[in-house]
């Protein structure tokens, strides 16, 4: 009669592989969220529009506005600018370049719609009166239609990276090719973000950046 | 066994996540009708979402934008469009050089595929109105009409709406 072995201990189970893989998507996670953080904190604002270097100075200008008014453009003062060029011939891009922003300005609080501008400049100052560029801007929306007389315009366009080139149409008045993005200046007179047309439908985080621009005086 | 294929489709999800594409809705208002030649309706193409952006009285050029459906087996190309509401219309696309300058240029033609669309926006293809004869009002609605390479003729209205 021999005693009995001792029950042998089972040897541990190997951990199943998909534990494995779940804990190292877990693991993956938390880096990316944490990295994901720290550049949170570094830069409380991530920009929708594409930014500027900090301390990127707005160029000013001089022009003519309805009325026979001079009107002269000082970044800064206090104020937030969208500045963009187009002409009142222009048949999709400037009339919903001025609805969205006009549409961003609205839903901006009171205090802050008082701040905010909107400002376009004409690349067309042949064909577009003063008077026709603020009737234009006021049909649209709400804001300042300005006209820049050659070669003013030409140096203003290029201090802002703006290019516009006169196009020809096949039975029908000539059209303006033309750069189409708004530029976002801030309340000391610097470039702060640039949005391309395309990303003005995106409403709400237009707006983000503005009211992000307004609040860092 | 089980137990493993479902923790690891769980995990394919995890790794996947991605939000499950939209199907679009098509919008509810749709007018249009055709015709061939000889004027029965063929109703090959439908046009839905369709509207003239509202524009200053100072400003006698617009545009026209909507959704294109050729429910028909064939590539429909439409050569031209007119309105008694302008003095001619045109057919453009719009371009972005490489300097980044985008503008509109006409086109001879613009196609609708076979059982597809062609949407006409404010950055791609789009109709214009040239020379309107008179000031558009907000509300009122034109009467387009669409030709194709075959000659048959297509038509729908579209309101007149501030962008």
């Amino acid at each position: 009669m021999t005693a009995p072995l001792p029950a042998q201990a089972a040897p541990p189970a190997a951990r199943p592989w998909y534990v494995s893989a779940l804990l190292a998507v877990v693991a993956v996670t938390l880096l990316l969220l944490g990295a994901w953080g720290v550049a949170r904190l570094k830069s409380p604002h991530p920009f929708y529009g594409m930014a500027y270097p900090a301390a990127t100075a707005a160029t000013g200008f001089q022009g003519e506005v309805a009325g026979g008014q001079r009107y002269t453009f000082t970044p800064g003062q206090g104020r937030v600018t969208a500045l963009f060029f187009g002409f009142t011939h222009c048949p999709n891009i400037c009339p919903l370049t001025l609805s969205y922003l006009s549409k961003v300005r609205a839903a901006l609080p009171p205090e802050d719609q008082k701040r905010f501008d909107i400002v376009l400049v004409s690349v067309d100052p042949a064909r577009d009166t003063p008077q026709d560029l603020n009737d234009y801007v006021r049909y649209f929306g709400a804001g300042r239609g300005v006209r820049v007389p050659e070669p003013a315009l030409g140096q203003l366009a290029r201090a802002y990276g703006v290019a516009y080139q006169r196009a020809e149409v096949k039975g029908a008045a000539y059209q303006i090719n033309h750069t189409t993005a708004t530029y976002l200046i801030d309340a000391q007179g610097h470039l702060r973000v640039l949005w391309d047309y395309t990303q003005l439908p995106q409403l709400d985080r237009v707006r983000a950046d503005v009211q992000h621009v307004l609040e860092t005086r | 066994m089980t137990r493993s294929m479902l923790l690891g489709a769980a995990l394919l999800a995890l790794v996947a996540c991605r939000p499950a594409p939209q199907t679009a809705g098509h919008p509810a208002g749709h007018t249009g009708h055709s015709q061939n030649e000889a004027g029965t309706p063929s109703s090959v193409l439908s046009v839905h979402d369709a509207r003239v952006v509202a524009v200053p009285p100072s400003v006698g050029d617009t545009s026209v934008f909507g959704t294109l459906h050729n429910a028909g087996p064939a590539p429909l190309r439409l050569v031209g469009v007119q309105t008694d509401a302008a003095s001619h219309g045109m057919l453009m696309v719009t371009q972005t050089d490489p300097a980044g300058l985008t503008g509109m240029q006409d086109t001879p033609a613009l196609t609708v595929p076979a059982g597809g669309d062609l949407t006409l926006s404010d950055t791609g293809d789009h109709l214009m109105l040239m020379g309107l004869r008179a000031p558009l009002q907000e509300g009122q609605t034109l009467t387009l009409t669409l030709t194709d390479d075959a000659g048959g003729t297509h038509t729908f209205d579209a309101p007149v709406v501030k962008p």
